[in-house]
């Protein structure tokens, strides 16, 4: 049985502010995520929707260095958390990665977590270190280790997007206007199954995908191609990350999409206008099947944060690569 | 899933069609249920009296045996012979000719009561007033290729309340000739511009003949690019090249489609449980707009052609694979 449908909603987006500092991102990210209204005017203040962002500014004195996201008390069971780092220079002690190897200053950092205790009290980002498997940046529970998306070094960052639903959370970031950030975290993939070798316990999968750290940005062919592209992991470093928690464990698969498709024109509607959600299915590096993505549809070529309405209804909103050209579309479903 | 037929004479097209009718007309399903108290069940009927090999079977037709009165009617139909027939209606504006080696196969679908009515003669020309439909009336697709019967050993039939499916098999069990007709791709819209009046389209897919004699679907045919001797695909290279196309919406005119996305399954396709995905396929006009959704026919594992899949003592369906083995070739699933 399929989980339950989620609602993504669109907040307004953020202007990253000039300074352009890891930290400046960070801010946009926590000012993104404590807006008291969407981008459609409708009150986001107790929407079963809304996420609560914390941040982080005493582990560095007077910097936000991290925020965090906490979901709705709706949906999920696992207490997931989401969190968002970065400095200017490295923490005492080296990090836990997901497959990186080396800090990088002010590279954006991301993971997730299961079961997560609270944030900020005994622990911080860097309690995720290297030296103990186990460590994470919460007080309890599970961690994915860090993954990196986007390259704050060489990227002036002009707008941040951020989208939410009940259990998931996107968030693209765009130098000009081409998304040179982007990740998308949370239990927005549904194994389609209650069996504990595919789901945990609450029947989620819990993990994250990001872009690759170049300076080009995320491909135009971000759905399909093996580049700088969502939903597309591998053990590389730098390269693109889609990872997620084995149920009932505290270690990661790669993940991966099952059907690349190289062609999603502008055209690609029904022959009366009407315009096609296409569900997308994402697969284990092994090569098992994971889960489909929720509410999350490959549609006709769009671009980023365009709105789909169907009369003066909003429909879902539309994730490409750039905010002028239409490519790659992936369609957030409201 | 009708038991499968060996085939008793393949030297000729005439003892594939005798097959091909001898499988359809079966009075039980392979899983031991009547199709006489089934929804599903198609008739199945042939000719053999057709002057151009008189006294031996030409052409296999069927239709859903009791249609839901609120659809279109609708027919498929094989032809073949060993002698060459006039100017038949075929598919491809470039032709898709008749050869001695090879079977064709067509659709038929009609928007009035009663129709595409009865069977007429598959020799019918191009050029007759009715517009070269083997029936009395209706739109037919015109025939293409459903496959070289060099090496053919066996055939196996699908059927479904609005579309049956025919493989040609070789004795190993891979895939000689394919074909899928009727109402199985699904517009997901009413509108009178995606789907006709009854909400349905209606056409057909085959693999063609492009490839040589003997030669199988093979393995990768749901991830090859090309649209070559595969299913639901539209051949770019003219001539007996793989074909799927449906009727436009209330016209008698033919628009092709392919598959929107390429899928790469292998045995170790399932979840970590092993339970057996079942992932949807859509297909787009060559125009590049959305076209539908497969009905009931789902990328799965790898699976032997022609085997069942069983839960808990139940069939739910049946692979469709390149191959007679579980380990080889690419699948999908007829959901039971």
């Amino acid at each position: 049985m399929a989980l339950p449908a989620l609602n993504w909603r669109m907040l307004t987006p953020v202007t990253v502010t000039a300074t352009n500092t890891i930290h400046t991102l960070l801010d946009a990210i926590y000012s993104a995520g404590n807006q008291s209204t969407y981008a459609d005017g409708t009150t986001r203040t107790g929407a079963n929707t809304a996420w609560t962002w914390e941040r982080d500014r005493t582990t560095f004195a007077g910097v936000t260095t991290a925020v965090v996201g906490n979901p709705p008390a709706v949906g999920s069971s696992m207490e997931q958390r989401i969190i968002v780092c970065g400095h200017t220079s490295a923490p005492a002690s080296a990090l836990r990665y997901h497959k990186e190897t080396t800090f990088v200053a002010s590279r954006p950092l991301i993971g997730v977590a299961k079961s997560a205790g609270s944030y900020g009290v005994t622990t911080n980002w860097t309690s995720a270190v290297a030296s103990s498997a186990s460590s994470t940046p919460f007080s309890a529970g599970e961690f994915s280790g860090y993954c990196t998306t986007g390259n704050l070094g060489t990227a002036l960052y002009s707008t941040l997007y951020m989208y939410e639903s009940q259990e998931a959370v996107a968030v693209f970031a765009t130098v000009g206007t081409t998304v040179h950030m982007a990740f998308i975290a949370g239990a927005f993939v549904d194994p389609l199954s209650t069996n504990l070798l595919d789901a945990e316990t609450d029947g989620r999968v819990y993990g994250l995908t990001s872009i690759r750290n170049v300076t080009t940005g995320m491909d135009p062919g971000f759905l399909g191609s093996t580049g700088n592209s969502l939903f597309y992991g591998t053990a590389v470093v730098l390269e693109p990350n889609c990872i997620f928690f084995v149920p009932g464990s505290s270690s990661v698969s790669i993940g991966k999409r099952f059907n690349p498709t190289s062609d999603v024109f502008s055209s690609f509607t029904a022959a009366n206008g009407e315009i096609p959600l296409v569900p997308f299915q994402i697969q284990y590096a092994s090569g098992q099947y994971s889960g489909q993505l929720r509410e999350m549809f490959l549609t006709r070529a769009s671009l980023l944060s365009n709105k789909l309405r169907d009369g003066s209804t909003d429909k879902g909103y539309t994730i490409g690569y750039s905010s002028t050209t239409a490519s790659h579309t992936l369609l957030l479903k409201v | 899933m009708l038991p499968p037929v060996t085939i008793s004479s393949s030297s000729t097209a005439h003892g594939i069609l005798d097959a091909i009718y001898q499988c359809g007309a079966q009075t039980t399903y392979v899983d031991g249920t009547l199709k006489s108290s089934s929804s599903v069940s198609w008739t199945w009927s042939k000719d053999n009296t057709n002057a151009i090999n008189s006294g031996s079977t030409t052409a296999v037709y069927a239709g859903p045996t009791s249609p839901n009165p609120s659809l279109f009617g609708q027919r498929v139909i094989f032809a073949g012979s060993t002698s060459t027939p006039g100017a038949i209606k075929y598919l491809k504006s470039a032709g898709d000719t008749w050869a001695s080696t090879k079977i064709l196969m067509g659709s038929a679908v009609g928007r009035i009561a009663g129709a595409p009515g009865s069977y007429g003669t598959w020799s019918r020309l191009a050029s007759d007033p009715n517009g070269g439909t083997p029936f009395t009336n209706g739109q037919f697709t015109g025939y293409i290729s459903f496959g070289y019967y060099s090496g053919a050993t066996t055939i196996m039939i699908f059927e479904s309340q609005e579309a049956a499916a025919v493989f040609m098999l070789n004795s190993a069990g891979s895939i000689l000739g394919a074909c899928f007709s009727g109402a199985y791709v699904d517009p997901l819209s009413s509108d009178v511009l995606n789907a006709e009046t009854d909400g349905r389209l209606y056409g057909l897919t085959s693999i063609g003949t492009f490839n040589s004699p003997g030669t199988t679907l093979p393995n990768n045919w749901l991830s090859a690019a090309s649209g070559n001797n595969v299913l639901f695909e539209s051949g770019s290279t003219g001539n007996a090249s793989a074909y799927s196309c449906v009727f436009t919406p209330g016209s008698g005119s033919i628009k092709s489609w392919a598959k929107f996305m390429l899928y790469t399954t292998s045995s170790g396709f399932t979840s970590r449980s092993g339970n057996i995905p079942r992932i949807p396929i859509q297909v787009k006009y060559s125009t590049g707009n959305f076209c539908g959704q497969l009905r009931e026919l789902y990328v799965t594992r790898s699976g032997a052609m022609g085997g069942a899949l069983y839960e808990l003592g139940t069939i739910h369906g049946y692979f469709v694979g390149a191959a007679g083995t579980a380990a080889a070739g690419e699948a999908i699933l007829l959901k039971g």
